[in-house]
């Protein structure tokens, strides 16, 4: 069985159903409308965002559901990327931030994760100021604001 | 739709932020927190969110606050000027701390101060000493200016008629009250650990304690406390959830169990279990998963006074002048049969630990292990410090199920008794021929004679560590090398004939060496699994000989001596390419390579031969800096780490590349909230 997914850009995407629900948001929309042949509007998905998404999950098709990590601690928490994965987040930081967006708002959570730590290995290392640079993000601070965070932060700083 | 970047829409999203941080670590986050107003606000909370007084900066910031002064024996705080920012900090932002481990007095008293305002999952504390100061001798009393409520809250915590003595100092006191009353203010508390604590908890009442545990009776998982009165009973009867219970005193000293609690999964006795108390906890607690003692007592051994003997996180150090009897309230039949104590019925624990430290190993702890052994017949992991003859077949017998085996001390029975050594030295043997699931096998004390293996087939082919030294190899010391060198050379240019007797003997030793060295090798290399191996233990140079606490015997029919402890002897397996080394090539899983020994051989072309062939060795542990040998600068084995380091930078060589058997069994402590 398959479903049409229409993009922002009013393309039509026909994909297989399973692979279609490896997203949250469509699979509860399916469930909700029960059989029916209509086409899915995503109005906040473009068609070269959507093409990406669905390469992802044609190639997660048959993953299993993913558990929820039992611990909290961010330091128990596996920063490692499959391969496929890896290579398929290859792309500019545009795209980069618009899969994530799309898997937020589609709710796949394993995508995001991988999108979140790819984010997370960008930022790896590097300090305010490069963080700032790499994603464009204007510093807010007075000076003293700045120094008082430097301070409180101090204990965190690499031994 | 927008035309903003999309990385300016990702990166306003709260949640995004959030899920970005769980990837990152302190230093990182902290650099996060300094980008934008809008990011510090989402990434401060994360950055708190675990914190521990020992990692990061924190030790060099709060460092050691106090100062002991060898003529009074005492110790006196020390300011480090972070008292204030400390102080501060908490204040701003403790609320976001859900996971706390602290052993400093400036982290913890900060902490104390920081008011109400706690969401704390786990509090760990530890108090290394406690400090003395002209206050001491003050009667135990709470503040007269204090908080009416606070009162209220602490009503009865004192044991009646304590006095604060030298060693339990007013700011001792303060500390303790201050963080009883946070713990009675932190609704969500699930691991309350409280270490190096034992002597501080006796000045409190078992009836506070028991009213401050029922506080947090829903949520309280994990719990460590270590109090005269305080048994393992009133815990379970309070604390429905509990799964984790650590104590330094035998809680059966206070009550033995009557009926059945299924709630505990784990737990820890830093001290001595009689027989008749091991088995009655082991009936009462069938949901037990881990259970630990450091010692099995006889029944007729009450004279128990000697409570643990732990290492870093415990309260050993405390010394104990408590001689009571084990247990007090019960008076046991010396002739009960101790099997009838389960009736009959299995008990299915899966893994035990008994770990002495640092003691004699007596003989009757065999006859205890060897009748409890047979009621615990779904057995996987026995972790136990000390090496005794007849134990491997034991298991090999009684617990075919078992799939770890640690004995991580280095005590070694070999000490005490020619005879049984030699029945110790291949015991172990008999875990690797019977159990076909065994994929740990840690031992590194211990020892397995060439010969003695190669009789006997292994069955374990899941096995992923190894660890224990092979030994009884025919070895030819350096002037039968000369002499085998030689004996070659005529050998090429003249006839057999001409070989003395004393040449044919060495060359026949050398084949000998040669065959076994080919046979023990190709053992090894089956075990494709295997990710950590370890042929050698650490060294000590006959430099050292001389230091006390180093034991020296004679080995079989060998004239040398050799240090006992821990260091390996002159016939252990030799780690050369020519002996065979380059058969373990099949060991592509390998991950730590352990082999410290004087005599291992192993030089450049090993290291070289290693670097390709194990592509997954992230460790190695025998060019590692070793404190007693001065110089380790342009000694062999720096100048061989320096090649290792060139050859594959991404290998670590030091202690922490394994966990050793006994960190592996304390390291069990769950951090989160399971």
């Amino acid at each position: 069985m398959t479903v049409i997914l229409v993009s922002s850009d009013n393309q039509d995407f026909k994909v297989d159903k399973e692979v279609a629900e490896r997203s949250i948001l469509i699979k509860n929309m399916l469930e909700d409308v029960g059989e029916s042949d209509s086409p899915i509007p995503l109005p906040n998905v473009t068609s070269a965002v959507l093409t990406k998404v669905i390469e992802y999950c044609e190639h997660h098709r048959n993953d299993p559901v993913q558990v929820p990590e039992e611990t909290d601690d961010p330091r128990k928490r596996s920063n490692d990327i499959e391969e496929w994965d890896m290579k398929f987040m290859q792309v500019d930081q545009e795209m980069l931030f618009e899969i994530i967006l799309a898997a937020n708002y589609l709710d796949i959570k394993p995508l995001l994760d991988v999108g979140c730590k790819t984010v997370a290995n960008i930022i790896k290392g590097k300090t305010p100021e490069e963080i700032r640079k790499a994603f464009n993000i204007v510093n807010d601070f007075t000076p003293e604001e700045e120094a008082q965070i430097k301070k409180e932060n101090e204990w965190a700083e690499d031994r | 739709m927008s035309k903003t970047p999309s990385s300016d829409r990702a990166l306003c999203l709260p949640e995004l932020l959030a899920q970005i941080a769980a990837h990152l670590t302190p230093p990182d986050l902290s650099a996060c927190s300094q980008v934008s107003r809008f990011w510090n606000d989402n990434f401060t909370p994360p950055l708190w969110h675990t914190i521990n007084d020992r990692d990061y900066n924190w030790p060099k910031l709060v460092g050691s606050d106090s100062k002991y002064v060898k003529e009074t024996g005492s110790w006196i705080p020390i300011s480090t000027g972070y008292e204030d920012m400390a102080r501060e900090m908490f204040l701003k932002h403790g609320h976001h701390i859900r996971h706390l481990s602290a052993s400093n007095w400036t982290v913890l008293r900060a902490l104390a101060e920081s008011g109400d305002s706690l969401q704390l999952r786990t509090l760990w504390f530890r108090l290394p000493f406690s400090r003395t100061t002209t206050t001491a001798n003050r009667p135990a009393q709470l503040p007269e200016d204090m908080d009416e409520k606070d009162k209220e809250v602490l009503e009865g915590i004192l044991q009646p008629d304590v006095m604060i003595t030298q060693e339990f100092d007013a700011d001792t006191w303060r500390l303790t009250w201050q963080l009883w009353l946070l713990i009675l203010r932190t609704p969500a508390l699930c691991n309350l650990k409280m270490s190096k604590y034992r002597m501080f908890a006796q000045v409190l009442s078992s009836a506070f304690l028991r009213r401050a545990l029922s506080v947090h009776h829903r949520t309280l998982t994990t719990l460590q406390i270590s109090h005269r009165q305080l048994g393992l009973v009133d815990c379970l009867e309070v604390l429905p959830n509990l799964r984790h219970f650590y104590t330094a005193y035998n809680p059966m000293k206070v009550r033995l169990l009557h009926k059945t609690y299924t709630q505990l999964r784990s737990l820890f006795i830093h001290a001595p279990v009689s027989e008749p108390a091991f088995f009655n906890l082991l009936r009462h607690l069938p949901g037990l998963e881990i259970f630990s003692v450091s010692k099995l007592l006889d029944v007729l051994d009450e004279g128990g006074d000697d409570d643990s003997d732990w290492g870093d996180d415990d309260d050993s150090d405390w010394g104990d002048d408590d001689s009571e009897a084990d247990y007090n309230d019960e008076a046991w039949d010396t002739d009960v049969e101790v099997s009838s104590l389960l009736d009959g019925v299995p008990s299915h624990l899966p893994k035990l630990y008994i770990l002495t430290r640092y003691r004699e190993i007596d003989l009757k702890m065999l006859h205890i292990v060897s009748r409890i052994l047979p009621c615990l017949p779904f057995l996987t992991e026995l972790s136990i410090d000390a090496e005794y003859p007849y134990l491997g077949p034991l298991l090999a017998k009684q617990c075919p199920q078992l799939e770890a085996f640690r004995s991580p001390a280095s005590i070694s029975f070999i000490q005490q008794e020619q005879e049984c050594s030699r029945i110790a030295v291949n015991g172990l043997n008999a875990i690797l021929e019977s159990c076909r699931h065994l994929r740990v096998f840690e031992a590194i004390a211990s020892r397995i004679e060439a010969d003695h293996l190669l009789e006997r087939p292994w069955v374990c082919e899941d096995l992923e560590v190894f660890r224990c030294q092979i030994i009884g190899f025919s070895r030819l010391d350096s002037d039968e090398k000369l002499v085998y060198n030689e004996s070659v050379q005529v050998l090429e240019t003249t006839k057999r004939e001409l070989i003395s007797k004393e040449q044919q003997r060495i060359i026949d030793k050398h084949q000998r060496h040669q065959e076994q060295h080919r046979r023990v090798y190709k053992r090894l290399a089956s075990l494709t699994k295997l990710t950590t191996l370890g042929l050698g233990h650490d060294i000590i140079p006959p430099s050292q000989r001389n230091r006390r606490n180093i034991k020296y015997r004679r080995y079989s029919h060998d004239t040398c001596k050799y240090i006992v402890e821990p260091n390996p002897i002159m016939e252990a397996i030799e780690r050369s390419l020519p002996s065979g080394l380059a058969r373990l090539g099949t060991l592509k899983n390998l991950r730590v390579f352990e082999f410290g020994a004087p005599n291992h051989e192993i030089n450049e072309p090993e290291l070289e031969w290693m670097a390709k062939a194990w592509p997954c060795l992230s460790g190695m542990f025998g060019l590692h800096y070793v404190s007693t040998v001065a110089p380790f600068e342009n000694s062999p084995t720096w100048k061989l780490r320096k090649r290792m380091e060139t050859l594959r930078p991404d290998v670590w060589h030091d202690r922490t590349v394994f966990e050793d058997g006994y960190s592996g069994c304390l390291g069990l402590f769950p951090f989160g909230d399971s």
